[in-house]
């Protein structure tokens, strides 16, 4: 019951954050020069003064800032994000086409960074002194260090180019046309490189903190006790250390929803992943600004709702946090 | 063995000159210092002139990293193009530092109501996706080296935030902190005087690796293209020989290696910093 | 007297920044069945690493042990391989720890971090395994054991998180148990409880025990026989009484000076409380002689030059100290 009423008022106080967006978004982009009518105007290639105002009546351009901002919040709570200018298509049905993309390149990449950094770092504080903890070390020094966009380029030229096992780019190969699993498959094909790409730097991250976690745990009194208590060594490393090492890790890898949006942003882009990201790039350079506003206010949706199952998560590792609020 | 007489800074310094991987850090960092400040004099080739057939690959005695698809010296785009980079990679940096620093250390020293706000604010920061965010104040306002700087410097000032806070609570209560306000010390006087310093050595590494991270972000920006097309840079090299990969893989490897490398010694020099003001964690 | 575990000529070694460092020297002793021993000695004296040397979990990779034996009814578990000390630790022996508060792995219920030992070295199944930690819990006074089963270490006490360690050391019905300073980190009323505890478990179960401690009044509460130990090196042992009343070694003898004691008769007054001037030297820094020497009042010049050798006083009572040494010792 009071599980409950903690994940309630997490709700709450999402929805009030998610208003919070909303309304600095919409006030940048009314703050900015140039508005939605002098782009079409600009499209146009000029236009009277009559048909100007018309546009702007039609736009609702001419009210004031808080009017339209009140316009704009009913719409958005009521479900409507408005049209994208450019495709002339609901904002909404854009986005709801460009999440899969994205939410299976974010998924694909956080489970290998997850299992893959937790993998690495548990085996290099197991065995602290040898050559692999020194090759996990220079894999998450180059994660942290080489811009996503370019080791994706470099594992592009690798794989692609020179040893051409993977696809360049794409989110399935529009020309063999595949059905069923067969298209699942190429879909999966395609996957690999992007999401190895976006990994790296979360592998890099969760690597490190895995290692130094579990380092840490190694030398706590309670792995001494499982230890005393006769307990093989595997059953002392995966049961006694690693779920205590693993706390570390979920709060950091919740803390990191925004950063992988970004990397995915860069990513999409390099393999022309037809995601949110490439989507919110082409729609930035186009000037639709109902098309941006939507997909920043869906991008922090996301980033809300992956702190949520953080923090479920969270209680499910920890028994500690379930008492207190 | 710690030795008797020396400052704390001192003692970190004795700690870091022995650490091998943040020496070779800061002689990279080094050697790209003295490249960009002496290079562009020594080497005054303008980067966006064309200086020979385009895709000329490396080697050739005239352009010696060869040239990009238009014919443009590689070479001149690296001297040239990591000022920007890291002029505003250090510049957003300090200013997530700054805003960082405040809104914790308020944060962390007054709690209550006030951490209860400004953490309503960090977690604002936290749920807008920050990539997205700054394109978006780019576009809108003009791409320069400025708005880049100050987009950067807005949306990646909350994890210096949250580290100031902890060490904020933490210092708090210790006693040479309550001393002070028994002797009727002001909270502006023990923010920046008492805790302050002593929360510093996080921070500074903090700071280090988010000197990083930013040129990162700059990178990542001028690759799309969200930058002043007028000033070459390691992203904008990038970004626009992408498309001839291919054809002229030197067009892009280099000019990615550079930033990784920058990147890299600003790592290892703050992995070393970190090493330094912790020397507990050796002993393990 | 039937030798339960004979420690002999043990040696532990350190790898340090400053090369390598000798914690244990030639430790030798034994403890019979059902006999509580107490090994008394200032924190660094490796009272601790000889309790892990003899559970064979002395710290990797910096820790071994260079020499000696350990011998668990004849079988030596210093040269036993992992799988066969792995039987043993939990099983045949026990160990409690100093801190209550972090020997508990926090997240797992206190129930199955009892269980799994009683199912690991007894062969139960998850019911058996389970009813056992509960009558565990009841053994150890934790009321509701039912109910608290199943609750976390971080929803005891410090008290009741001890208890739950005894009752983990105590599953599987060990021959001895090791407590190392298990009433250190808790209020003085609270330890009572656990010595009345330990006593009483010792007395309906016959375990063995091995009582690590700095406190000269656990001693008094809980020791049949006493080992007194510096800087890795044991200066004194004996009964009980031989060393209470009649501490030989001039550590001992400093040791017992340092209790606050009641004078008998007059309840308000307090003997003088004693100090031993000086402090453990740091063991890298150790010299060929007696290591309590640069503290000893009574010093001699051999004291400095040479080790001394253990001295026979009485039926199982001995001490290494120059001072004792028959003067045929003191020529050689």
């Amino acid at each position: 019951m009071a599980y409950l009423a903690i994940v309630l008022r997490r709700v709450v106080q999402a929805i009030g954050l998610l208003a919070a967006v909303a309304i600095l978004n919409f006030t940048l982009i009314h703050l900015a020069p140039g508005d939605i009518v002098s782009t079409i105007v600009g499209e146009m290639g000029g236009a009277s003064e009559e048909t100007i105002a018309e546009l702007r009546r039609a736009y609702g351009v001419d009210r004031s800032y808080l009017e339209q901002l009140g316009i704009y919040l009913a719409r958005v709570a009521g479900g409507d994000l408005g049209t994208s200018i450019y495709y002339n298509k609901p904002v909404f049905l854009l986005i709801l086409d460009r999440v899969p993309a994205t939410v299976l390149l974010l998924l694909a990449a956080l489970t290998l960074a997850l299992v893959a950094g937790t993998a690495l770092g548990v085996l290099a504080a197991r065995y602290p002194r040898g050559w692999f903890a020194a090759a996990v070390n220079l894999v998450s020094l180059f994660g942290f260090s080489a811009p996503v966009f370019w080791s994706g380029l470099m594992l592009l030229l690798l794989f692609a180019s020179a040893i051409p096992i993977l696809p360049p780019g794409g989110f399935y190969d529009v020309v063999a046309g595949a059905q069923g699993l067969a298209k699942a498959l190429d879909i999966a094909h395609h996957l690999v490189l992007p999401a190895t790409t976006l990994a790296l730097i979360f592998l890099a991250l969760y690597s490190r903190l895995a290692r130094a976690s579990m380092i840490e745990v190694l030398g706590s009194d309670y792995v001494r006790t499982a230890r005393a208590k006769g307990l093989p060594e595997r059953t002392v490393i995966f049961k006694h250390a690693l779920r205590n090492a693993l706390l570390p890790v979920v709060t950091v890898a919740g803390l990191q929803f925004s950063a992988m949006l970004a990397g995915a942003v860069l990513v999409e882009t390099v393999f022309t992943w037809p995601g949110l990201g490439q989507l919110a790039f082409e729609s930035i350079l186009r000037r639709d600004n109902q098309l941006i506003l939507g997909i920043l206010l869906l991008s922090a949706v996301l980033v809300t709702f992956g702190n949520l199952i953080t923090d479920v998560l969270y209680r499910i590792v920890d028994p500690r946090i379930k008492t207190d609020g | 063995m710690a030795e008797a007489g020396r400052s704390p800074w001192q003692e970190a310094w004795a700690v870091f000159r022995r650490n091998r991987a943040a020496l070779i850090g800061l002689a990279i960092l080094g050697v790209i210092g003295l490249v960009l400040a002496v290079g562009p004099l020594l080497y005054r080739v303008d980067p966006f002139d064309i200086v020979g057939a385009p895709m000329t690959p490396p080697g050739d005695p005239d352009v010696l990293l060869g040239t990009d698809y238009l014919g443009r010296d590689i070479l001149a785009g690296l001297v040239r193009g990591g000022r920007p980079t890291v002029l505003v990679g250090i510049c957003a940096a300090m200013i997530t530092t700054v805003i960082g620093i405040t809104i914790g250390s308020l944060s962390g020293y007054y709690g209550r109501g006030t951490d209860r706000m400004l953490g309503r604010v960090v977690e604002f920061f936290q749920v807008l996706p920050a990539l997205l965010f700054a394109m978006v104040l780019i576009t809108l306002f003009e791409p320069s080296l400025l708005t880049v700087t100050l987009a950067i410097g807005v949306v990646a000032w909350t994890g210096m935030a949250r580290l100031t806070r902890a060490e904020f609570l933490r210092i708090r209560q210790l006693d040479f902190v309550r001393s002070a306000r028994a002797i009727g010390a002001s909270n502006a006087r023990i923010i920046l005087a008492t805790i302050l310093p002593n929360a510093l050595p996080p921070i500074i590494v903090s700071a280090t690796l988010a000197t990083g991270t930013a040129i990162l972000f700059e990178a990542g920006l001028s690759f799309l293209g969200l930058t002043d097309p007028n000033v070459m840079s390691w992203g904008l090299m990038i970004g626009s020989s992408r498309n001839y990969l291919r054809e002229a893989w030197w067009a892009v490897t280099f000019p990615g290696l550079c930033i990784f490398l920058t990147v890299l010694g600003i790592s290892l020099v703050g992995d070393g910093l970190n090493d330094a003001f912790n020397p507990k964690l050796r002993q393990r | 007297m039937t030798r339960l575990l004979e420690v002999q000529d043990l040696q532990v070694e350190f790898d340090t920044w400053d090369g390598r460092v000798r914690v244990i020297e030639s430790l030798s002793f034994a403890l019979a069945a059902g006999e509580t021993l107490c090994i008394v000695g200032e924190s660094g004296c490796g009272k601790s690493m000889t309790a892990l040397a003899i559970m064979g979990l002395v710290p990797q990779p910096t820790g071994h042990i260079t020499a000696g034996s350990v011998r668990l009814a004849g079988e030596d578990l210093v040269r036993a391989s992992p799988a066969r000390m792995q039987a043993v630790r939990g099983n045949e022996i026990s160990m409690i720890f100093q801190e209550p508060m972090t020997s508990l792995n926090p997240v797992y219920p206190v129930g199955e971090q009892i269980a799994e030992a009683v199912r690991l070295h007894k062969g139960l199944d998850r019911d058996a395994a389970r009813s056992r930690a509960v009558e565990m819990l009841r053994a150890v006074h934790i009321p509701e054991p039912e109910r608290r089963v199943d609750e976390y270490p971080h929803q005891f006490s410090g008290g009741m998180r001890q208890r739950v360690m005894i009752a983990i050391a105590l599953a599987c019905e060990p021959k001895i148990l090791i407590a190392d300073e298990p009433t250190t980190a808790l209020d003085v009323t609270v330890q009572a409880q656990i010595f009345e505890l330990l006593v009483e478990l010792r007395e309906t179960r016959g375990t063995a025990i091995v009582f690590i401690t700095h406190d000269v009044g656990a001693v008094a509460e809980m020791a049949d026989r006493v080992i007194v130990m510096y800087a890795g090196r044991k200066v004194e042992e004996g009964g009980v009484e031989d060393i209470l009343e009649r501490p030989a070694h001039p550590y001992t003898r400093g040791l017992l000076a340092c209790r606050p004691t009641l004078v008998l008769g007059d309840p308000g007054a307090r003997s003088e409380l004693a100090e031993i001037p000086g402090v453990v030297p740091p063991l890298h820094q150790l010299g060929a002689g007696c290591a309590f020497a640069p503290r000893c009042a009574q010093a001699l010049q051999r004291c400095g030059v040479a080790a001394p050798p253990e001295t026979r006083l009485a039926d199982g009572h001995a001490a290494a100290c120059w001072l004792l040494a028959p003067s045929e010792g003191a020529a050689a």
